[in-house]
């Protein structure tokens, strides 16, 4: 094909840049695929009731028990249970961290059919984050450590033998629009297998 | 000039108004700039404070491990309430920024379990609100209550207030009785 007229910008270099515009295209694509540049393996392992650190959290996982009523929360009818992962949570920052950061910070395999609070299915695998005394715990603030219970709705004919669990940590991302510091991005930080205990009394935190 | 280098000059205007707006972003006043930070106004209990936007005074503070507010939470701190008067200047309005910091830096509000009880009350009139915050034993001491009229205080008045607490209301507050936490009043309280 002949180039257009003089003064017009050239075929040729349409062409490259045509060239070049899918290139990239195909690698972002690639790229995105492949679940992006960061890594989505854990890099370790750890025991039960060991220190974590996944920031913006310092927790320890210290046992996972089975009951049909844990820390003021009841199993919401006979063909369900709860499943719930004892431990501690805290925060190593001067500011308090929000609910949607805490429901990030664990992935928890294993579970099989779950349901919410009142026994309907949930369409993804969702934690009550109860205290001791029964309240829900909606957010950390610095200093504090409390004593948590991630509680869980299961089918109670598929409790499972061992819960394997992975702790997300999060990134400090500036906003650019607004300049605002949030803790975005969690990644697979460091997995843990628990082994179920049956407690019938449904007692402790 | 053809459709091409129209096309051409289009992205690079496009783009070039990107930079700018980057640019511009710069240059707008953020939270590190000195000339838009708030004029921080120190204040202590029974202090009557100018908001701009409304008059604030720190009536009491108390505290416990509990707080009963229909269900008993127990805190691994202390919980701290703070009881204030609001009376707003022209327009119905409350603070929108209610939060404590200590010595060391840190802050709480109402993310996790604190919670502010208040209402916009109209010009003139006394609205009783109160602050509920869940902090550390270590931070009773130096606690200071921060409030302002907008949830962004820059180029605003922020109003610091010293609590006034001590190392001994900290381990009172751990035999206290559970707090209760009072509904906002509009007037003069009975």
């Amino acid at each position: 094909m002949p180039d257009p007229p003089s003064g017009s910008f050239p075929q040729r270099h349409w062409r490259a840049l045509a060239a070049a515009a899918t290139a990239l295209l195909a690698l972002t694509l690639l790229v995105a695929l492949l679940g992006g540049f960061r890594t989505a393996d854990p890099s370790g392992t750890a025991r039960p009731g060991e220190t974590l650190e996944a920031g913006p959290f310092r927790l320890t996982l210290d046992e996972a028990v089975t009951s049909r009523r844990l820390s003021g929360v009841k199993a919401p009818d006979r063909r369900t249970t709860l499943v719930a992962l004892r431990g501690t949570l805290a925060i190593t920052v001067d500011e308090p961290i929000g609910t949607g950061t805490v429901a990030d910070l664990l992935i928890v395999e294993g579970l099989g059919v779950t349901y919410d609070v009142y026994g309907d299915t949930a369409d993804e695998v969702v934690a009550s984050l109860r205290m001791p005394d029964g309240s829900s715990l909606i957010g950390v603030g610095p200093g504090l450590t409390y004593d948590v219970a991630w509680i869980y709705v299961v089918d109670s004919k598929d409790v499972p033998a061992t819960l394997d669990v992975t702790v997300q940590e999060h990134e400090l991302v500036v906003s650019q629009l607004d300049s605002e510091e949030r803790w975005l991005l969690p990644e697979p930080s460091v997995r843990l297998r628990l082994p179920v205990v049956d407690e019938p009394d449904g007692g402790g935190t | 000039m053809s459709t091409r280098w129209r096309w051409l000059v289009t992205t690079v205007v496009a783009a070039a108004l990107l930079v700018a707006g980057s640019l511009l972003l710069r240059v707008l006043p953020d939270d590190e700039d000195r000339v838009a930070e708030p004029h921080v106004v120190q204040a202590a209990i029974g202090d009557t404070v100018d908001l701009r936007e409304s008059r604030v005074r720190i009536e009491r503070v108390s505290g416990s491990t509990e707080v009963d507010d229909g269900e008993v939470q127990v805190s691994p701190g202390r919980w701290v309430l703070v009881e204030y008067v609001v009376e707003a200047t022209d327009a119905n309005t409350h603070p929108a920024l209610v939060e404590t910091t200590d010595a060391a830096g840190r802050m709480w509000n109402q993310t996790g379990r604190g919670q502010v009880s208040c209402t916009a009350g109209p010009p003139d009139v006394p609205v009783s609100c109160s602050a509920l915050f869940e902090v550390p034993a270590d931070a009773v001491p130096t606690l200071r209550l921060r409030l302002a009229s907008t949830s962004d205080p820059r180029f605003d008045v922020l109003a610091e207030i010293d609590l006034g607490l001590t190392a001994d209301d900290a381990a009172a507050y751990a035999a206290a009785e559970p707090l209760v936490v009072p509904d906002p009043t509009v007037g003069d309280p009975q």
